[in-house]
């Protein structure tokens, strides 16, 4: 027995009370919780979407002079001279950023000029895996290459050449085979023909080189800038470029939805500590009696207020524990429901359950610092003086 | 010991002021029984507060062992009352929550650090003291109203207390009941306890060594008692 004696009996003895309490403490961290999991599982999975329209940074090597296009038109290079960087270290050194998790997908690509029945064209050297991913708009007619020598052409290419599928295109030393045809896209995707990158290095002898990469990097959570930061440290001879307004569009929808979440969850929350403000009040005049023997004891006006701020603690830290535990659950439980389980990255993290469970007793405290103070100040003939 | 001197108290409730105490002075001396009487709204327990810290008067000095704590931070007066005083009331004012025994050791729940075996080995013996061996475990509503003021001497006495205020202690029990709670007191006056009781029965009074009787806020008489 000791201070903390008096608070755990009354919680106790008024076990409907502090089960109401602790009920709707639990239900708005719960809902804080569960939400904010869905919503970031949803904006993860809805980002992941949107990074099939397209990457949001590229990453090539550097150069002294400006690139002289504009529009699709391009008007040459003033001092021409092509620069590679190489493939492995690239791809390795992009997934070995401390915000790795955020690295949705890698497509580096080889450009190669080749003629063909006399005619120039665009060779793309690409991992087709890879570059799916961040293209989604593209359809092929015909089959996707299924063998390391399979290309397909873009809608205009194919129109220009006259390609067919079956034909064989031979480029540098090898021969490679039309597998199907793109449909129009509307980008420079059309004009041209992509292989598969490792056959094209191999082909035109540039074995592990790579113009540049895209990189879809997913940016709830974290801003594009250390991203962009952290891989211009691993790769200090590259040029970096981060589509700002692609990236901000994409941050905009996914915060509207959490702070809407975050909004939500608050209310019940400030519901939650507007109720145990009151139950509160309620207890300290009711024991009044209790408040003035103990000053007739000799507790101090800070030992009746550890006593009354105490119990808050308790039933925020109780309701923390039981709302992140049963948010963590919920929200996997949710997921499974909306069929996100797949996507989802909740995991159990007990730092921050202990972040909530700090953060809902300070809370809970603090509602009830009102009643709590009003007991401190009350003296024993308060209690007693009008029997 | 306890010396108060020309204690002013006026009271305002309602927009309306009444003087309540208009000049009391009482010493208690070391080891004496004092008993206060008069009519209802004579001002005893008022006064009866002030003598006890638990109220604090508009004028007048309290030296309590050369102690003026009229000047006293608060502090020292919650150490006062932790360590030399002891109050109980007509209401027993018990934890209805608490044991008799952990009542009893309310005093000492002010800590940190748990209680200890040698305390609550104490709490049972002020228990067998004041005659509540056997019933330490239960609560208070499984005491009768006798027992209940007992268990109020007992958490009074347990910190062993210079001197022990008594607010009408029998005013709730009947008259068989409420003798052996005077006897009880005599017993611990005459074993070097100071008592100050507030009573309305003339019969209890006579328990004191000296009989202070109050009238509209001033002390009427002050009879010293042989036996
Ligand atoms: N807290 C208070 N506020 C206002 N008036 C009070 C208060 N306490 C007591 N009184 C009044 O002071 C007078 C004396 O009360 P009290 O000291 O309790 O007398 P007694 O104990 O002799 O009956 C009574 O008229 C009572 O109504
Ligand atoms: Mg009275």
């Amino acid at each position: 027995m000791n201070i903390f004696t008096l608070p755990f009996r009354n919680l106790r003895r008024k076990l409907l009370r502090t089960g109401i309490l602790v009920a709707v403490f639990t239900l708005g961290i719960l809902s804080v919780v569960l939400l904010y999991n869905v919503s970031r599982t949803i904006g993860h999975s809805l980002e992941e979407k949107m990074t099939a329209f397209g990457a949001n940074v590229v990453i090539y090597p550097k150069t002294e002079s400006l690139k002289i296009s504009y529009g699709g038109f391009s008007m040459g290079n003033l001092a021409y001279q092509v620069k590679y960087l190489p493939e492995k270290e690239t791809v390795n050194a992009i997934y070995s950023i401390e915000l790795n998790k955020n690295i949705s997908t890698v497509a580096p690509k080889l450009l190669e000029l080749i003629h063909y029945k006399d005619k120039p064209v665009a060779v793309i050297g690409v991992i087709f895996a890879q570059e799916m991913r961040i293209k989604s708009y593209w359809s092929v007619i015909g089959g996707k290459p299924g063998k390391a020598d399979g290309v397909i052409a873009g809608s205009r290419a194919a129109e220009h050449l006259g390609l067919k599928t079956g034909e064989i295109i031979p480029i540098g030393d090898k021969k490679f085979v039309v597998s199907g045809v793109l449909k129009p896209t509307g980008t420079e995707d059309d004009n041209s023909i992509f292989a598969d990158l490792h056959s094209l290095q191999t082909a035109v002898n540039k074995p592990n080189l790579i113009n540049y990469a895209d990189v879809a990097a997913l940016c709830a959570g974290c801003p594009i800038e250390d991203i962009v930061h952290q891989i211009s440290k691993k790769l200090p001879d590259t040029e970096i470029n981060a589509m700002q307004n692609i990236v901000k569009q994409r941050m905009a929808t996914i915060q509207t939805v959490q702070h809407l979440v975050l909004g939500l969850g608050g209310v019940i929350l400030l519901t939650a500590c507007f109720m145990l403000s009151m139950f509160m009040l309620a207890s300290v005049n009711e024991r009044k009696n209790e408040i003035g023997i103990l000053r007739a004891l000799g507790y101090s006006g800070s030992k009746i207020f550890i006593i009354f701020s105490f119990e808050s603690l308790i039933i925020g830290a109780l309701s923390g524990i039981l709302g992140y535990a049963g948010g963590y659950l919920g929200s996997g439980e949710l997921l499974k429901i909306l069929s996100l389980g797949e996507n989802a990255h909740i995991t159990f993290n007990w730092l921050h359950l202990l972040i909530t469970v700090a953060a809902v007793s300070v809370l809970s405290v603090c509602a009830s610092a009102f009643p709590a103070l009003k007991a401190a100040q009350m003296r024993p003939t308060d209690a007693f003086s009008r029997i | 010991m306890l010396n108060l001197k020309d204690i002013h108290k006026t009271y305002t409730a309602d927009g309306v002021s009444s003087e309540v105490l208009k000049g009391v002075s009482i010493d208690v001396s070391e080891g004496e029984f004092v008993s206060i009487v008069g009519k209802s709204g004579s001002g005893k327990s008022t006064m009866m507060n002030i003598m006890s810290t638990l109220l604090e008067p508009d004028s007048g000095s309290i030296f309590f062992k050369g102690r003026e704590l009229t000047q006293a931070s608060s502090a020292e007066i919650n150490s006062v009352r932790r360590n030399d005083i002891s109050v109980i009331f007509q209401a027993y004012h018990l934890f209805p929550y608490l044991t008799a025994a952990e009542n009893v050791l309310l005093p000492f729940m002010q800590g940190f650090a748990p209680i200890g075996k040698a305390l609550r080995e104490e709490a049972f013996e002020v228990l067998s003291r004041v005659g509540l061996s056997g019933k330490e475990n239960r609560l208070p509503v499984k005491l009768s109203g006798g027992e209940q003021q007992r268990v109020a001497i007992a958490r009074a006495l347990i910190k062993k207390p210079s001197v022990l205020f008594a607010d009408e202690p029998t005013g709730s029990l009947d008259s068989k009941t409420g003798n052996a709670i005077i006897d009880l007191l005599r017993e611990l006056n005459a074993a070097g306890l100071a008592v100050v009781m507030v009573t309305h029965s003339p019969e209890y009074a006579k328990a004191g060594h000296t009989i202070v009787s109050m009238e509209d806020g001033l002390v009427s008489g002050i009879e010293k008692n042989a036996g």
